[in-house]
């Protein structure tokens, strides 16, 4: 399977367009979704304020776990069809993802030190997100060791598969891991009250998610023009 | 290509990587040594209680274990990295995953006679007793070892071509054992305790699971990492 | 009990907005230096084929 040839020119690198707008629309609606849950949700019976961390931690991990889910979207749409954007989609996800996973991470556990009284403990959603965090972290450092765009390409949708393949298996053995011997509380389950506020700030991760993703994108094909165009221009008078 | 061709392929690959180790034996030998070293190095932080010892036996087992295979699965490519020989491999016609089953054979050899020999020596340096289940204990050793095996070299045919290969490798492949290295100690550490034995069972059909799951995803998976 | 859980959540607010900012910083920084670098390198193949 080898690489459609492109030029430089034949390479279509995107264009910023309405996609500014969406930024800043994005944006705008999280500041305001922000707000929003913080100044209409009461105080919780067990947490008190420190409820209102849920509004960021909650959509921070859904936003990880979805990312993960674009990456195995794209890598095997890449395996399947060979095309080079895919790879580089699939490139964007994953470091958007590590960074909400890291960030997922942090705030839970600034949730946790008041909540359980210490910053970490093995809790099974905390350390599956941490193992994760990992798998992005492997994913992205592949990237980084290799330098020849196809074989980044196909190694890194083949890690990228296997490493969401194996996301809901590390969760479940996790969850056993803590369950199988005595274990402390639970995060507390969610009031219905809170839900509407933590929709909304879902979707508003989800539109700063799908910008980051694009932006990352439109830098990974830039990078990728450049390489052709230099590559042109070694190759010397070739039509481009 | 016929199943026998394959097989012969599969056969013939495994023979080689395993020859190939038989006339290095230093490599076995050290290997095997450096894994019982780690468990010294884990007696010392977790010992000299007896107690703690034996609570700490089956995960410094299964971290002694993945931490010498990890040096195993990155040699096995680099005998033919070395010599060019995997361009010449992949000259001739025939399924790419032959190519992996071989290596995994010779490899789950190799690491299944280095898990012998930490097991020894971690049943006198933990002063483990040896459980009546001891059967069901060698099939968690077994069926955890082949989780190692599988993905140690799918992911080592990639990280032995980087730059990078000795960081890479652990990298990749540590989290993605998360639940083989969970289900191999829980289950060890259940049944090195007497069992009740319901919790073992479960981490045994997680290992099966597992194994089966990631073992096929290799299988298919080979062509597109070892083609380019 | 809940008074000093107010640091912990302005410490998660101020966490997530450092966080998505500088992302946001990093993103754009990236996208401008390699918009340079790609019209540069297509100024050299305009000039290779003159």
């Amino acid at each position: 399977m080898t690489f459609p040839s492109m030029t430089a020119r034949s390479f279509v690198v995107p264009r910023p367009g309405a996609w500014r707008w969406f930024g800043a629309f994005a944006f705008g609606f999280l500041i305001f979704t922000q707000i929003l849950a913080i100044m209409t949700s009461p105080p919780d019976r067990d947490m008190g304020d420190l409820q209102k961390i849920m509004y960021v931690h909650v959509p921070a991990a859904w936003i990880t776990f979805l990312s993960f889910f674009v990456v195995l979207l794209f890598s095997a749409r890449y395996l399947w069809k060979g095309r080079e954007k895919d790879d580089l989609l699939a490139a964007a996800a994953a470091e958007v993802g590590a960074t909400f996973n890291g960030l997922a991470l942090l705030l839970g556990m600034i949730w946790g030190r008041p909540a359980w009284g210490v910053w970490w403990t093995w809790d099974a959603r905390l350390t599956s997100t941490l193992v994760l965090f990992l798998i992005f972290i492997g994913y992205l450092a592949l990237r980084a060791f290799v330098d020849d765009a196809q074989r980044r390409a196909q190694w890194s949708a083949v890690v990228g598969a296997l490493g969401a393949i194996n996301v809901p298996i590390v969760y479940m053995s996790v969850r056993w891991w803590r369950t199988l011997h005595q274990i402390q509380s639970n995060p507390a389950s969610m009031d219905p009250a809170y839900v509407l506020g933590l929709r909304a700030n879902a979707f508003a991760f989800l539109f700063i998610m799908i910008y980051f993703i694009r932006q990352r994108y439109v830098i990974a094909c830039l990078q990728r023009a450049t390489e052709h165009a230099a590559e042109a221009v070694a190759l010397g008078g070739q039509q481009a | 290509m016929t199943w026998n061709e394959d097989w012969g392929r599969i056969r013939a690959i495994a023979r080689k990587d395993l020859i190939t180790e038989r006339r290095t034996k230093a490599g076995f030998n050290s290997v095997a040594a450096l894994g019982v070293t780690m468990l010294v190095l884990f007696g010392f932080a977790f010992g000299p209680d007896a107690q703690a010892l034996r609570d700490a036996a089956a995960g410094a087992l299964w971290l002694a274990i993945l931490f010498a295979g990890v040096l195993a699965f990155n040699r096995s490519y680099q005998v033919e990295l070395e010599s060019g020989a995997l361009d010449e491999l992949l000259q001739y016609p025939g399924a790419r995953w032959t190519i992996y089953a071989g290596k995994f054979i010779s490899n789950l050899i190799f690491v299944g006679l280095m898990l012998a020999i930490v097991v020894a020596a971690g049943i006198v340096l933990f002063q483990i007793h040896i459980p009546p289940a001891w059967p069901i204990l060698l099939a968690t050793l077994l069926l955890g070892i082949v989780g190692l095996v599988t993905l140690g070299t799918f992911y080592a045919a990639m990280a032995s071509r980087t730059r990078a290969r000795e960081v890479l490798l652990p990298l990749l492949l540590f989290p993605m054992l998360v639940p083989v290295l969970l289900a191999a100690m829980s289950a060890s550490k259940a049944l090195l305790g007497g069992d009740l034995m319901h919790e073992a069972s479960a981490w045994i059909r997680l290992l099966i699971g597992y194994d089966v799951i990631f073992l096929v995803a290799a299988l298919l998976a080979f062509e597109h990492v070892i083609e380019v | 009990m809940t008074g000093s859980n107010w640091m912990f959540v302005i410490a998660a607010y101020s966490v997530t907005w450092v966080v998505i900012l500088g992302y946001f910083a990093r993103l754009y920084r990236g996208v401008r230096r390699e918009q340079s670098a790609y019209d540069a390198a297509l100024a050299g193949t305009v000039e290779e084929e003159r």
